[in-house]
């Protein structure tokens, strides 16, 4: 990264590999200490004798309403997501606006009644805010930062360095939805499917796999931006240990697949708001697929592939036909490849 | 979806596996180029290298149209996308190839062009009809397979009277470039030729490829068993030592392919002198030319658009890659300085690249 006389561009906000390296150059250098050098997606600390976690989530998705959801319900849902992968119970949440001059009241009206609604079903308030009003030109329509606190019971320990060989990967349902819900309706794009954003609130979800193999499952994570293929290589990463995911038993939906054939995607990094992946000992691996059967967004639960020893740290992919290739981690965003 | 399936079915692929085990003479090695990115990226994508015996060694070829985009191309596009009250629409994988000086599109965006990803030239022609008071320029690029449309949005643009939309024009022959493999004396025993484009130049220009080189063929498509059936075909010929074009995609290609698209392409461009290939240099006859008739189209002519620095990095081995003589691996710079964030060559820039697939899915290898 050149510091010097480099720029930002947008990669460096897609969450993936340029992004890491962004922030291993500029943000932990300069805010270094403990909470931070967790490495997770939500940091933990004490607070009189208690466990308190904590997160942020900036959101700046195009465009603002789309099938199954809205900027609203998603930031809402990130946060709630980013605190339950701790394996913590969300408790509040915080609300900040950035919005361009112009925006429809409309709209905005319509986004806050369903970031109200989604928290109020969630059982998570929204309890405090703020809003800045930017010229027009400044912003794309509106930006919403959420925050959140959440409390992480005793006894629960997850986190990403945890895996280890024999370990197995569960993804908890059908991934690609929401990146295709978003795609299809990006200006210039307009294909036409019926496919919807799965963005959820993931936190009871949560609660019954932990309730149902208690100390068995090592971490959590949500593959949202960057897709499954991202958050299965930061995991590889962080527990120094390589995967083997089998293809044939990746949930996807017919209409993901073909739509990614088409557009010349991989599904594996295409984004999710409504699932997550998790390692857990394969001795419970049989009662947590049961638990997660159980709950409506667990449905379609299944077992992808195990953690295997590799000191490369890659995660590696039996494909359909019955080769081997890697999963690797987009640098940025997916471009459609022409022919 | 319906029509994909059976040629994704693994099944099926296993049986082509185990009879090509069964057929491959085993003294013998055989040395096939998939010339098509799409063939590339659906061997890397499957990983169906690890399904054919190991005689039988897969070389990929420059039928990529994103990585032989020469530098000096790729300049004339960042200045023309920099030009005022302009749109500039682009393919999204021609976004990170660099010039010379190793500046792409993303690098004009964070400078203040106005740079839009299209999927069809037919968007950027809708934008044009959307914003009449803005320049709107395309970067056309591609083989056989995209040229009918940039020749339909054109004939199109005229017929509406759309007179600001213009196109940066690098459309590519296939059959030129194979003929330059061909001719340079590469150790090959067959070639994976690629469907899409035979959809729609008909098999006739790789049947004269065939007779000249005295090299088997195989016309096929973009599915695992599609790829598997044309190597077995492929192996076949060699047994039997002939050397014919056969089409293993008939469910797509007819012999003379599609005529309708073939009349549009020649009712507005025609064959250029020359065109500088990225890895290649200059070949003969190996490009489309907008006809005069529609030079008020042609945004390299009225922008004055000029570009001479067209060095390709030196140490890079594009050049023998895409020919086959040398693998990613042999090259100093792959995977060190030359990732897909930051291609240094050809092959590296964009996905159907040989460099970038090798990255992405066999890096240990």
């Amino acid at each position: 990264m050149d510091l010097v006389n480099g720029k930002v561009e947008l990669v460096h906000g897609s969450g993936g590999r340029a992004m890491a390296e962004l922030l291993q150059e500029i943000f932990f250098p300069a805010f270094d200490n403990e909470y931070l050098r967790q490495g997770n997606d939500q940091a933990l600390f004490p607070v009189s004798g208690k466990r308190m976690v904590m997160t942020t989530d900036s959101h700046v998705i195009s465009p603002l309403f789309f099938p199954g959801g809205d900027i609203g319900k998603l930031a809402v849902n990130g946060t709630i997501n980013d605190i339950a992968m701790g394996g913590a119970v969300p408790l509040y949440l915080s609300a900040g606006f950035i919005i361009e001059e112009g925006f429809p009241l409309a709209d905005l009206q319509k986004i806050a009644i369903s970031m109200g609604e989604t928290a109020k079903n969630a059982g998570v308030p929204i309890v405090t805010g703020d809003t800045k009003v930017v010229e027009k030109g400044k912003a794309d329509g509106v930006f919403i930062n959420t925050a959140g606190v959440g409390m992480l019971p005793d006894g629960i320990e997850l986190s990403g360095n945890k895996p280890r060989k024999g370990d197995l990967v569960i993804v908890s349902g059908n991934i690609g939805d929401h990146g295709i819900a978003v795609l299809s309706c990006r200006k210039g794009m307009d294909f036409s499917t019926n496919v919807i954003s799965d963005t959820a609130p993931l936190h009871q979800l949560v609660r019954a796999m932990i309730a149902a193999v208690p100390g068995k499952i090592k971490c959590l994570r949500d593959p949202t931006r960057g897709g499954l293929a991202a958050v299965l290589n930061e995991l590889a990463l962080q527990a120094k240990v390589g995967m083997m995911i089998k293809e044939k038993n990746v949930p996807i939906l017919p209409e993901v697949k073909a739509a990614c054939d088409f557009l010349g995607f991989d599904p594996l990094n295409l984004a999710n708001e409504g699932k997550l992946v998790a390692i857990c000992s394969p001795e419970s691996s049989d009662t947590l697929i049961r638990a997660m059967h159980h709950n409506p967004l667990g449905r379609q639960a299944a077992i992808i592939g195990e953690i295997i020893d590799d000191e490369n740290n890659l995660v590696h992919l039996e494909t359909i036909a019955g080769g081997v290739r890697i999963i690797d981690w987009l640098y940025g965003d997916q471009l459609p490849r022409i022919c | 979806m319906k029509i994909v399936e059976p040629y994704q079915n693994a099944e099926k692929i296993k049986i082509i596996a185990n009879t090509l085990k069964k057929e491959v003479n085993k003294k013998q090695i055989y040395r096939f180029m998939d010339f098509c990115g799409g063939h590339t990226y659906v061997l890397a994508k499957n990983a169906l290298e690890d399904l054919i015996p190991e005689n039988i060694n897969m070389i990929h070829g420059p039928g990529c149209p994103v990585c032989i985009l020469p530098p000096a191309r790729i300049s004339i596009a960042i200045k023309a996308s920099l030009l005022p009250n302009t749109i500039f629409c682009s393919y999204g994988d021609v976004m990170r190839v660099p010039d010379a000086s190793q500046k792409n599109l993303f690098f004009a965006k964070a400078m203040g062009a106005d740079i839009r990803v299209v999927y069809s030239v037919l968007d950027a022609l809708n934008i044009a009809k959307a914003n009449p008071h803005k320049k709107i320029i395309f970067m056309a690029i591609g083989f056989e397979t995209t040229i009918p449309t940039t020749a339909i949005a054109i004939s199109e643009a005229k017929k509406q009277n759309i007179n600001n939309f213009f196109i940066l024009n690098n459309h590519v022959i296939t059959t030129a470039a194979m003929n330059e493999i061909l001719s340079q004396k590469i150790p090959l025993d067959g070639i994976v030729a690629p469907g899409h484009v035979c959809m729609v130049t008909g098999l006739i220009p790789f049947n004269d490829l065939v007779k000249k080189y005295k090299k088997p063929m195989v016309v096929t498509g973009f599915e695992p068993l599609d790829m598997m059936m044309a190597i077995l075909m492929l192996v076949r010929q060699v047994n039997k030592q002939t050397a014919l074009l056969e089409n293993q995609y008939k469910r797509a290609i007819s012999f003379e392919g599609n005529l309708k698209a073939q009349a549009i392409v020649n009712e507005i461009f025609s064959e250029k002198k020359d065109f500088n290939w990225r890895g290649l240099g200059i070949l003969p006859k190996s490009a489309f030319a907008l006809n005069h008739a529609y030079d008020m189209y042609n945004a390299e002519k009225k922008w004055e658009l000029s570009e001479t620095n067209n060095e390709e990095p030196k140490l890079c081995e594009c050049h023998n890659i895409i020919k086959g003589l040398k693998k990613p691996s042999d090259c100093p710079l792959f995977g060190k300085v030359c990732r897909p964030e930051n291609p240094i060559g050809a092959c590296m820039v964009s996905g159907e690249g040989t460099c970038a697939a090798y990255y992405k899915y066999r890096r240990i290898k």
